[in-house]
């Protein structure tokens, strides 16, 4: 899957503007990053990426970036 | 004191040793912007208030994970003729707020009212611009009623059936096994 494409199934979790997240924004500063967008970052991961990520490991994530680093090589520019 | 046990958190009984800490909590201004009652609240009001906890038979927890306590749940103003309560959670400001543990500790409580006290519906009353909360609480099940609320907030109703079938994509996705056999109480 290419990275664009996650980003903007990232952008609806977080109902920010199509196009919006370039990767260096910081979690905390994302208003609908909550408990909800965790839960369903994983099951995005699931269904698109089909790999599983411990909800530990987004839950240390402090940007969009370490969120993406979390996918390995499952993303493709 | 009722203690439930399940998906990795602990849900502990509040007792009077409790209420000093749930005080300091609750008048966090991170935590009371998001109440109906928001004014700082003092030793005697706390000590009133959890005489009325127990005068009421309401069921406050400490959430309690990985040996910290992190925040306070709550099933009040139960009606046991119609099988009903309003549900609560606030978790401390301190990292875990925007993670799994919030629904862990929701799973485990609402798991309990249903299956355990069988309740056919929760209610939660929530403030229109807690926006993270009606996301998190539609997530559950809950559906907005009609009713207002003064203050600014809405009512909203969890019926089991809405419960069963969110709660189950829920613990899918965070891989939750309930165990009803296995539940320690």
């Amino acid at each position: 899957m290419k990275k664009k494409d996650f980003l903007l199934l990232i952008e609806d979790v977080l109902e920010v503007d199509e196009g919006s997240l370039n990767g260096t924004e910081a979690l905390e500063d994302l208003e609908m990053w909550d408990s909800l967008a965790v839960v369903t970052f994983i099951a995005l991961v699931d269904e698109h990426l089909e790999m599983s990520i411990s909800p530990e490991k987004i839950s240390a994530a402090k940007s969009v970036s370490d969120l993406l680093a979390l996918t390995g090589d499952k993303l493709n520019d | 004191m009722l203690i439930i046990e399940e998906y990795g958190v602990v849900l502990r009984q509040v007792t009077l040793d409790d209420i000093e800490m749930v005080r300091s909590w609750r008048n966090d201004p991170s935590v009371s912007k998001y109440m109906l009652f928001r004014e700082h609240i003092s030793q005697e009001m706390q000590q009133r208030w959890f005489e009325g906890v127990c005068a009421r038979g309401d069921l406050y927890f400490i959430l309690n994970f990985q040996g910290e306590d992190v925040g306070l749940l709550n099933l009040k103003d139960i009606d046991p003729r119609m099988r009903m309560a309003e549900g609560g959670i606030f978790v401390v400001p301190n990292g875990l707020l925007n993670s799994h543990l919030p629904y862990r500790a929701i799973l485990c409580l609402l798991d309990f009212a249903f299956d355990v006290l069988r309740f056919r519906r929760v209610s939660a009353h929530i403030l229109d611009d807690n926006k993270r909360a009606i996301r998190y609480n539609e997530s559950l099940g809950y559906k907005l009623t009609d009713a207002s609320q003064e203050g600014g907030g809405r009512l909203y109703f969890l019926e089991k059936e809405d419960y069963d079938s969110c709660s189950a994509k829920l613990k899918k996705i965070l891989r939750l096994n309930s165990n009803p056999l296995e539940r320690k109480l």
